[in-house]
């Protein structure tokens, strides 16, 4: 593989570490591990980095039968919990009054669009919006850093021990779970594990300043009134005075991280059924009419909302298991 | 596998149409009504809501910006508000609302009535600010040609004389978090009528979330200081002369053993002095530090008491012993409070002596 394509293979650890972090993810470690938030993240990680270390000795690329089914469910099942977060967040910011399939539509056609080309396009694109991205990210962590007040991380020992570890299983596996889908792409990177790990590291880094920003920004007193408080510090963000409401734009940082976490479960999804049944026109149909029903079933419905916040960690733990127990085999060849 | 460009153009034709959110509930910037400022009252056990909003009066080649109010009742604050849209053809828009004002029977009884308001509509710009008002209708009322627009007469006096004046430039956000926190009491801005002329010089404090008492002036510039705002002016007297000071920086450390010390390190320059007073006499400069330093002793001691008597924290000294203890080790109601006060000021800027001083 040629460095050029390496970094942008690596590029999408990035997304796939904050997919699910989105609405969820910043929410639950900051009112679960409260002040003590920056230790769970510190334990997190290192309990994410073992995760992934473990997932990147495995892979399913050519995997058959009733194996591919069951990766092809895991990945679906991801890809229908990142589609949740993204068209809440979409219709609690942006389309408010928008029926929900209708913002879904642009966003499947772009992704099944992006879906008939070869996945280093993907991976391009990838780097791109990561470019886009991290100069966002500089201008909202700038205009943000004043807003900080270090009371808001006091008192540092006042969390019971057992929701700190909680929250840090909860981070570990919120950062790490996405990243099985890596599992079920080809490559040839030398030292893939470490370089891997480096960039789920680096991504952890970023995700953790996001965190600390909404922390010492908003406090959890008020964190524990907003759905999205990683979206409510950027209403903050006000520069020269003139440059005010500008929030819609820097949120744009997640539209790309999930954009590009969508569209790498989708093309895998695609492939799978492609090799399986060899005909290009099952996937699109089987997407939009189970997006059409999972829509009115799922999306719209406020209980599985609350129960997606309280049991995200759970369908995710029961996810990487099952992923393990599929991929032993692979596991133990290497 | 290549796409036919007839299947990419409609699929391009197909996100350019879907992407505008243009569903049934499209809306033009014509169809709405933006909204200055937002007045609430109580009468009769139900909620009054004067909504101010802006319009626009065009004469020969000039266009004015005015504004005018629409009024609803109803048993809670969305449903006046709801009322009151229905008088207008346009869809009500908070989104460059200036400010909340409401009268002090809400401050007294309904207070959570109008965070919970608030609080729902989060979509809102956190960037307003939130009155009480004694009076609303004389508020209402007081607009006149200089001043057309109340939402932005105030929402300006705020931003761009804070300093000179006892108004704390906090935005909803920051009134939000202390109104949810259990350890730090809220404070809001009194707005009022002087001379046909709306000023803000005194506020109301809370305890618990419910009115205390008020804030003159004088106690409110403390406050401000405690806050950590630049660039205050105190005005004190000495051989029967007056002189401003300007307090450029305050540095505000807490020491914590069996009494609550609260040391100010205060930063200025004299900013202004009456005639007589030298200011190139090293021994005046001293006496000026020295009379500054008691003078502002003896007024925060006196604000603090005062807050004690009524158990109200607005300054967050309770909050803030938690938080780096982790528990309440000491409590400003019930533990002695020490103010030492270090304060030094250098005379900068153009003026070397003043009228009659040194020659």
């Amino acid at each position: 593989m040629k460095k050029s394509d390496e970094s942008n293979y690596r590029s999408l650890t990035h997304f796939f570490s904050k997919a699910l972090f989105l609405g969820i993810g910043i929410y639950k470690v900051l009112i679960n591990a409260r002040e003590s938030a920056i230790f769970s993240l510190l334990i997190g990680t290192i309990l994410g980095s073992i995760i992934i270390y473990i997932i990147n000795k495995t892979s399913y690329y050519n995997s058959k039968g009733i194996k591919k089914i069951i990766m092809f469910i895991l990945i679906y099942v991801l890809f229908i919990l990142g589609l949740a977060e993204f068209v809440n967040l979409i219709s609690s910011i942006y389309l408010m009054d928008t029926d929900k399939f209708i913002i879904l539509l642009p966003l499947l056609i772009v992704i099944l669009y992006l879906n008939t080309k070869d996945i280093t396009i993907h991976m391009k694109v990838s780097k791109i919006l990561l470019s886009l991205s991290l100069c966002i990210f500089i201008i909202n962590l700038i205009s943000l850093i004043p807003n900080l007040d270090y009371l808001n991380y006091l008192p540092l020992f006042k969390v019971n021990i057992k929701n700190i570890l909680f929250t840090s299983l909860e981070f570990a596996l919120y950062s790490s779970v996405p990243n099985i889908i890596y599992g079920g792409i080809k490559h040839n990177i030398k030292d893939y594990n470490k370089k891997i790990i480096i960039s789920y590291l680096l991504s952890n880094l970023a995700l953790t300043f996001v965190i600390l920003l909404t922390q010492g920004t908003l406090g959890i007193e008020l964190i524990d009134l907003f759905r999205y408080p990683e979206y409510i510090i950027l209403k903050k963000i006000s520069m020269l005075d003139f440059i005010n409401n500008t929030e819609n734009i820097f949120s744009f940082l997640w539209i790309f991280t999930m954009f590009i976490y969508l569209s790498m479960c989708s093309k895998l999804l695609n492939d799978i059924t492609y090799t399986k049944f060899n005909n290009k026109y099952i996937y699109p149909i089987f997407i939009f009419i189970s997006i059409y029903i999972i829509n009115n079933i799922i999306f719209d419905n406020n209980i599985v909302s609350l129960f997606l916040i309280n049991y995200l960690w759970l369908i995710l733990l029961i996810i990487l298991i099952i992923y393990f127990i599929t991929n032993i085999n692979s596991l133990k060849k290497k | 596998m290549k796409i036919p460009k007839i299947y990419k153009i409609s699929i391009l034709i197909l996100i350019i149409i879907t992407l505008t959110g243009c569903n049934t509930n499209y809306k033009s910037l014509n169809d709405m009504s933006i909204i200055s400022s937002l007045l609430i009252d109580k009468k009769d056990d139900k909620f009054i809501t004067y909504i101010e909003l802006y319009k626009e009066e065009k004469s020969e080649n000039k266009s004015k910006k005015l504004s005018y109010y629409i009024t609803g009742t109803g048993h809670n604050i969305e449903d006046a508000i709801n009322n009151a849209s229905s008088l207008i053809s346009k869809e009500l828009y908070l989104v460059h609302m200036n400010t909340v004002i409401f009268s002090k029977e809400i401050a007294q009884n309904n207070l959570e009535d109008v965070f919970n308001y608030l609080e729902t509509k989060v979509q809102i710009n956190s960037n307003y600010y939130i009155l009480i008002s004694d009076n609303i209708k004389e508020l209402m009322d007081s607009k006149n040609e200089d001043n057309p627009i109340l939402g932005e007469k105030i929402s300006n006096l705020i931003k761009y004389s804070s300093n000179n004046g006892p108004m704390i430039n906090y935005d909803y956000l920051e009134k939000l978090k202390n109104y949810v926190s259990n350890k730090k009491d809220i404070f809001l801005n009194k707005v009022e009528i002087e001379n046909k002329n709306i000023t803000i010089k005194n506020g109301y404090y809370f305890h618990n979330n419910n009115l205390v008492g008020t804030l003159n002036n004088d106690e409110l510039k403390l406050l401000n200081l405690f806050s950590n705002f630049n660039n205050l002016y105190f005005t004190f007297k000495i051989d029967n002369k007056q002189y401003i000071i300007k307090i450029n920086n305050c540095d505000i450390n807490y020491k914590l053993n069996n009494e609550i010390n609260i040391n100010l390190n205060i930063k200025g320059n004299i900013y202004y002095a009456d005639k007589g007073l030298d200011l190139n006499n090293v021994d005046l400069i001293e006496k000026i530090n020295s009379h500054t330093k008691y003078s502002l002793k003896r007024r925060i001691e006196e604000l603090l008491n005062k807050l004690i008597n009524n158990k109200s924290d607005i300054i967050g000294i309770n909050n803030y012993i938690y938080k780096i203890n982790g528990y309440q080790k000491l409590d400003m109601f019930k533990d002695k409070i020490n103010i030492n006060i270090d304060v030094k000021t250098n005379k900068k800027g153009l003026i070397q002596s003043t009228l009659g001083g040194s020659k």
